[in-house]
């Protein structure tokens, strides 16, 4: 998520708030932190804290009494109304996991897994605060939520019960919102599992697995974990028998590209029912990046495959988009399939790119790109 | 190491083509393997680090460890496959008259002068067909109304339509009416009732007038090219030209001409054909000489036809061959289709049933043929009988029994099985009894012909030939170079 270097000022307690620019009701204050970027500051009693920008630090440090005081030195424009901000005790960041005006909003819900994906950009690890308690609180103040909100991990179908409770959560506070949740679809494998999911989630739940390979061989391999490709497919299947809307992604890498197109057919004859299908690029962190020479493959070498596995999905009659790819290393009969997936915190794009005419409709890089990328990254002008 | 199995298999079929091996697994999955291949597969000498090894294993014809996975996911695919018996009999055919106006030489039904009103359905009768065919479980109903020539009593048709509906408020299904017109007869106020009930016309048009008016003649031994043009154009302009579709049957005299039917379909604003051979059933046999030919006289127009059409499609004229479509949906696809003339088991009874204008009920058209010769070998009974006695009766348990090719002679092993179906009826009426014998049959014959004809195809197409069979699938066209219309933009 996005960050910002801060310090604080008399702040004995961890935050978790709606930011806000406007003067709200005292009741509702106790749910915000206050922006505060006029001169004159009026009668602050009762917010979480007040952030200001650093040249501002010692005038309000003066007037404001048992308040603490948020300093950013850079990048305050940043923050919109109603973002929700969190700050740790002691810890110089102000962390944003919740941004309005962004489209790939989402709940990290544990930091868990019970896979090892060799391309993982996030090394699962035992959580080390109360996540769940956290989200709660977090889907309490993002209310009444935005259109979609992705439910990630870790893998949080690891959550349980827990994972229900966040969900039913979720329908009370945001009615609106279609939520996503992104799974390796293992715990899927148990019926009763998906049967609560359902009924937690009225239909407004749709679920993303993760499937790499058209064999246990590879896609076992992938994930390290035998018996997951099973587990998926049946996942899978107990989704379709409660009416889920399924999308299925593929992240594609150098153990899998050989057969994307027979990777499509599969889908096809065996998840008939899936309704989206996502084609995805690597995200240099974490265990991708130790185990880069293992898994990279410079997309321009799988055009060919691409082009044939979407042509195969789109003759069928599935969705398909393809996320985190450069246009200027896609054929460009696909163009219209990218989508810019990449959040916008993390969504870089090179100096080579200023002189390319595509880039506003260019999904970019990930900031992980840096450690490598495509060696055929080109400005397109028509 | 000599004899140690690297793997095992799962069920397959195989089939010889020219020069490659067919294989199928259980759900309709298919891989053309090189013969060399073929022989490395059944001897286990395919290498796990083969990539044919893991088209194999991804299409479950064998497996390495627990056959627990390619399992289920075979039994999702024959499940989806057989989905067509969920519902049972959805397509009931209602003979309401076998009066006709026309006398066309390859009638299968040998109907009755236009004025012997003995042969019409009585409303009484009528009224319990539809009471019967409301007992069917399945939650789509199609009433198709046959002849005869059904506009002859369109009293009754107008009668049963009404009561359906009436019916179909209690019952709540998604109830369909197609009638059956040669349309040479067709007036405004029929035409308007069609339009108020929402009901489909399937006619018949045989290609242009020299061909048409060889076969299907009026009774005054004159072609019914100009009446039938006449009456088709009529019901397009009232009832809208999506409501209406034709049939052709093949005779002797269209033979090598399906290009110039193509062009009469095209040209009378129709977007689909379906090239149908003769059923060798009622005056079909008598005029056998002047209008019959070989399975492979029809097989060779078929496929001249077809490419015909497809090279159509390239250059930008969306038109379907029915029965094509029909194929490459079994071929290329997990999906199941609902044509009852070529399913395992048979369509007939639990797919379509035929109720003639006397009450009596048929499992398949031909078998009221059977029975006005006296064989009431297909008669299940009368419309008296009730629901359980005729549905559940000893004639649709013997003709289904019959009738799944999984376990029929030669059938079984071939490789086309999951693909294809039975026709326990036409083994009955040509070769004596409800299994057939394939070697000799010319149903098996035609299939075996146009399933390779059609695998031929979609191996060697290029991919715009590929995108016009997709586009018959699915409806919709798919161009990889105009993304941008048929893609979200999200």
């Amino acid at each position: 998520m996005r960050r910002l270097k801060c310090y604080t000022l008399g702040l004995n307690k961890p935050i978790l708030a709606k930011v806000t620019h406007n003067t709200q009701k005292r009741k509702l204050r106790s749910d915000y932190v206050l922006l505060a970027k006029e001169k004159r500051l009026g009668n602050c009693k009762g917010y979480q804290a007040v952030i200001v920008e650093e040249a501002r630090a010692e005038i309000y440090g003066e007037k404001l009494k048992n308040l603490p005081l948020i300093v950013v030195s850079d990048g305050l424009d940043e923050l919109n109304e109603h973002d929700v901000v969190q700050i740790i005790t002691n810890a110089n960041e102000l962390l944003i996991p919740y941004e309005c005006q962004s489209p790939h909003n989402g709940l990290f819900l544990t930091s868990s897994c019970n896979s090892r994906c060799v391309m993982c950009p996030q090394k699962p690890k035992p959580d080390s605060e109360d996540r769940v308690r956290f989200n709660k609180r977090l889907i309490e103040l993002i209310a009444p939520g935005p259109e979609y909100l992705t439910l990630s991990g870790g893998e949080p179908t690891l959550l349980g019960e827990q994972l229900i409770y966040l969900i039913e959560a979720c329908r009370n506070k945001l009615p609106q919102t279609k939520l996503m949740l992104l799974t390796n679809g293992r715990k899927l494998k148990e019926i009763s599992f998906v049967n609560k999911l359902a009924r937690a989630s009225q239909g407004y739940l749709a679920v993303a697995v993760a499937l790499y390979a058209d064999t246990d061989l590879e896609h076992d391999k992938i994930v390290g974990a035998s018996g997951a490709f099973e587990e998926a497919l049946k996942g899978c299947n107990n989704l379709a028998l409660y009416g889920f809307q399924i999308e299925i992604r593929i992240v594609i890498m150098e153990l899998n590209y050989m057969r994307l197109p027979q990777l499509a057919d599969f889908i096809y004859r065996n998840l008939t029912y899936v309704s989206h299908i996502a084609l995805m690029g690597l995200e240099l962190q974490e265990l991708a990046k130790e185990n880069l020479e293992k898994i990279w493959i410079d997309p321009y070498q799988y055009q060919s495959q691409l082009l044939e596995a979407c042509h195969l999905l789109l003759r069928r009659g599935f969705r398909v988009s393809i996320y985190n790819h450069q246009l200027c290393t896609i054929p460009q009969q696909l163009w219209p399939l990218s989508r810019k997936s990449i959040s916008t915190w993390k969504n870089i794009y090179l100096p080579i790119c200023e002189k390319c005419q595509e880039k506003p409709n260019c999904g970019g890089f990930f900031t992980s790109a840096l450690t490598r990328h495509s060696e055929h990254i080109l400005p397109i002008n028509i | 190491m000599k004899n140690q199995k690297k793997y095992k298999f799962l069920p397959f079929n195989f089939m010889r083509l020219n020069g490659s091996t067919l294989v199928t697994n259980m759900g309709g999955d298919f891989q053309i393997l090189s013969n060399e291949t073929f022989d490395k597969f059944i001897n286990y000498n395919i290498c796990p680090t083969d990539s044919i090894y893991l088209d194999l294993k991804a299409k479950q014809f064998i497996y390495n460890n627990s056959p627990n996975l390619p399992i289920q996911l075979l039994a999702t695919q024959y499940r989806t496959k057989k989905s067509f018996l969920r519902n049972f009999t959805g397509l009931h055919m209602v003979v309401v008259t076998i009066r006709c106006n026309q006398k066309c030489k390859y009638c299968q039904v040998s109907s009755e002068d236009s004025d012997a009103n003995e042969y019409d359905m009585t409303p009484e009768t009528a009224k319990k067909c539809v009471d019967l065919i409301f007992n069917t479980p399945s939650p789509y109903i199609k009433i198709e109304f046959q002849g005869g020539e059904p506009l002859l009593n369109f009293g009754v048709v107008k009668y049963i339509i009404e009561y359906a509906e009436e019916q179909n408020h209690k019952y709540d299904k998604k109830l369909e009416f197609v009638i059956c017109t040669n349309l040479s007869s067709t007036n405004e106020e029929q035409l308007e009732f069609c339009k108020i009930h929402n009901i489909y016309i399937s006619t018949s048009l045989d290609g242009p007038a020299k061909i048409h008016n060889q076969n299907r003649i009026m009774e005054n031994k004159c072609g019914s090219y100009k009446e039938v043009i006449k009456g088709l154009q009529k019901a397009q302009s009232v009832l809208g030209k999506d409501k209406i579709s034709a049939l052709m049957t093949t005779t002797r005299a269209s033979l090598g001409k399906f290009p110039e039917i193509v062009d009469e379909y095209i040209s009378l604003g129709f977007n689909s054909i379906f090239f149908r051979s003769l059923n060798p059933y009622g005056m079909a046999r008598k005029y056998q000489e002047i209008i019959s030919y070989t399975t492979e006289e029809f097989v060779s127009s078929y496929c001249q036809g077809l490419d015909y059409i497809i090279d159509l499609n390239l250059e930008g004229t969306l038109f379907i061959e029915e029965y094509a479509r029909l194929l490459f949906k079994r071929i290329l696809t997990p999906f199941a289709t609902g044509f009852v003339d070529l399913q395992s088991p048979t369509g007939a009874g639990i797919g379509g049933a035929i109720y003639d204008y006397d009450g009596r009920v048929f499992v398949a058209d031909e078998g009221r043929m059977l029975a006005r010769k006296g064989d009431t070998q297909f008669l299940m009974g009368h419309v008296d009988d009730g629901y359980k006695t005729l549905f559940g009766g000893d004639v649709i348990r013997q003709t289904v029994a019959s009738s799944c090719v999984e376990c029929l002679p030669q059938c079984c092993d071939c490789a086309f099985q999951i693909w294809c179906g039975a026709d326990p009826v036409r083994n009955y009426t040509t070769q004596g009894d409800l299994i057939g014998y394939r070697p000799t049959n010319e149903f098996c014959k035609k299939n075996m012909a146009l399933i390779k004809y059609l695998l031929k195809k979609i191996h060697n197409a290029h991919d715009e030939v590929l995108d016009v069979i997709w586009s018959w699938i699915t409806g919709t066209c798919i161009n990889l170079n105009n993304l941008s219309e048929t893609a979200e933009n999200k």
